[in-house]
């Protein structure tokens, strides 16, 4: 029995309305499923029948026991869930610094509209600026493990900025008003009226922030490190095994999906008490 | 202008403001809100828990305390603002067109309440308004401004003639003999010339 039916006192056309919401939630969902599962029976049968060639894409079901021979550590390769455990480490360092550094950046910009004018136009080409051409000199200025943290960092430190400051630009000027007729003082300001205004804008910026530091960390691992899921599928595609290759990409996109649903948890949490 | 022989430049504790818009933090609850004031001007916060609980109990909002501002009506969200202007306790409230974002019925039944509320706690009020009838009904004395450059064009002090003397409440002033001679007289003072 569907929660429909038990709603007592509901009109027979509001029960009605309601079941064809529940009916079109679950039609979504399941054309949602569907194509998943179309996904993934092309890229199976696809290279079986020989239609690709399966040496450059591997098959889904090779995943798993891929996953399973990767687990143990050997003297040449750390097992999987180490370079796993490496990824998410330095994305989680990445976009913390990130909204650290940026929060306080953006607040110095918000304390003094001077600067913002004067450094404006940098603000805007560095986000600008594609930063994984930094990726070989981060390498050399700061080594191997620095460097990741300093690509993940550079890659979403500026958006944040510009993200957040505008979140403390848009912050209601009545209100502002409202806290200096109590003769409140800038940093009151900033403390109780600019800062926890801007929750619902920091919460974005960690949303796109997530994504951002793991791009960074990936692109980092790809040139330096002999650890991660980045390295992993460089180390997979040198010696030309797509299984591996693959098996480092689906880890990704779990460990991607996981930590956006962190997040928008947080995100649940914080607003109900709004 | 004056307090206490001193001349107002900017905020003062002296003076507690209230907005055309009730400005709630929709972040806070509207005990938080309410002790806003007082958390700013770094009074004891005990203290002004206790005399803002207080106050909105009186309000009828004893049971909201803990509730955030949108749960909330455009009345309740007012007392509330009221509220957090005298948590701070201030000599002098100033009353900025406060129910000009309200419907008319609430804004009546309001005009009600914080007369009473700022009789209640002895407070001078200097209210700012465009509505005549809100003027005459609330206050003893009416001031009217001109236009830019501002300057006092007349101020006039607001009797009814009532039994016992009381000031009878906005409501009941509205009714009074002696509303519609004020009103007159204010509407010609103003000199309201429509537009077009």
């Amino acid at each position: 029995m569907s929660k429909v039916d038990t709603l007592p006192g509901a009109s027979p056309e509001y029960r009605a309305w309601l079941r064809r919401e529940q009916r079109g939630r679950l039609a979504v969902r399941g054309a949602q499923l569907a194509l998943l599962l179309l996904f993934l029976v092309l890229w199976e049968a696809l290279p079986r029948a020989h239609i690709i060639n399966p040496l450059f894409t591997s098959y889904p079901s090779a995943l798993w026991p891929t996953f399973l021979s990767l687990l143990h550590s050997t003297p040449q390769l750390p097992g999987i869930l180490w370079h796993a455990g490496s990824t998410v480490l330095a994305t989680i360092i990445g976009f913390t610094a990130a909204m650290a550094l940026g929060t306080a950046i953006a607040a110095a910009l918000w304390w003094w509209p001077g600067l913002y004018r004067v450094l404006d136009p940098y603000l805007v080409v560095a986000n600008a600026m594609p930063k994984t051409a930094f990726v070989p000199i981060f390498y050399i200025w700061l080594g191997a493990t620095l460097s990741i943290y300093g690509m993940s960092l550079a890659i979403s430190l500026f958006v944040t900025v510009l993200m957040i400051y505008n979140g403390f630009q848009g912050t209601d000027p009545n209100k502002i008003k409202l806290a200096q007729t109590f003769g409140a003082t800038k940093t009151q300001i900033l403390a109780k009226v600019v800062l926890p205004g801007s929750v619902p804008t920091l919460i974005a910026a960690l949303k796109v922030n997530v994504g951002l530091s793991l791009v960074g960390v990936v692109v980092g691992e790809f040139q330096s490190a002999n650890l991660g899921l980045g390295y992993l599928i460089q180390y997979g595609s040198q010696i030309f095994q797509l299984n591996i290759v693959m098996t480092a990409i689906t880890i990704l996109a779990i460990v991607s999906s996981a930590m956006y649903l962190a997040i928008s948890l947080l995100e649940a949490v914080v607003m109900r008490r709004r | 202008m004056l307090i206490d022989g001193h001349p107002v430049a900017g905020p003062s504790r002296k003076v507690g403001y209230m907005l055309q818009q009730d400005y709630l933090f929709e972040w806070r609850t509207i005990l938080e809100n309410a002790v806003l004031g007082a958390e700013i001007q770094g009074l004891d916060i005990g203290k002004a828990r206790a005399r803002a609980t207080a106050l909105l109990t009186r309000y009828g909002l004893g049971q909201s305390l803990s509730r955030r501002p949108r749960e909330l009506s455009g009345g309740m969200r007012r007392r509330v603002a009221l509220a957090r202007t005298l948590v701070t306790e201030p000599d002098v409230v100033l009353l900025d067109e406060p129910f000009s974002a309200l419907d008319s019925q609430t804004r009546l039944a309001l005009a009600d309440e914080v007369v009473e509320i700022l009789r209640r706690e002895r407070k001078t009020a200097i209210l700012v308004t465009h509505d005549i009838g809100e003027a005459i009904s609330m206050t003893e004395r009416v001031v009217v401004l001109s236009r830019r450059p501002g300057q006092v064009k007349s101020d006039r002090a607001i009797r009814f003639a009532t039994a016992g003397g009381a000031r009878p409440a906005p409501f009941a002033a509205r009714n009074a003999p002696e509303f519609n001679g004020y009103f007159n007289t204010l509407w010609q003072e103003l000199e309201v010339h429509v537009e077009g």
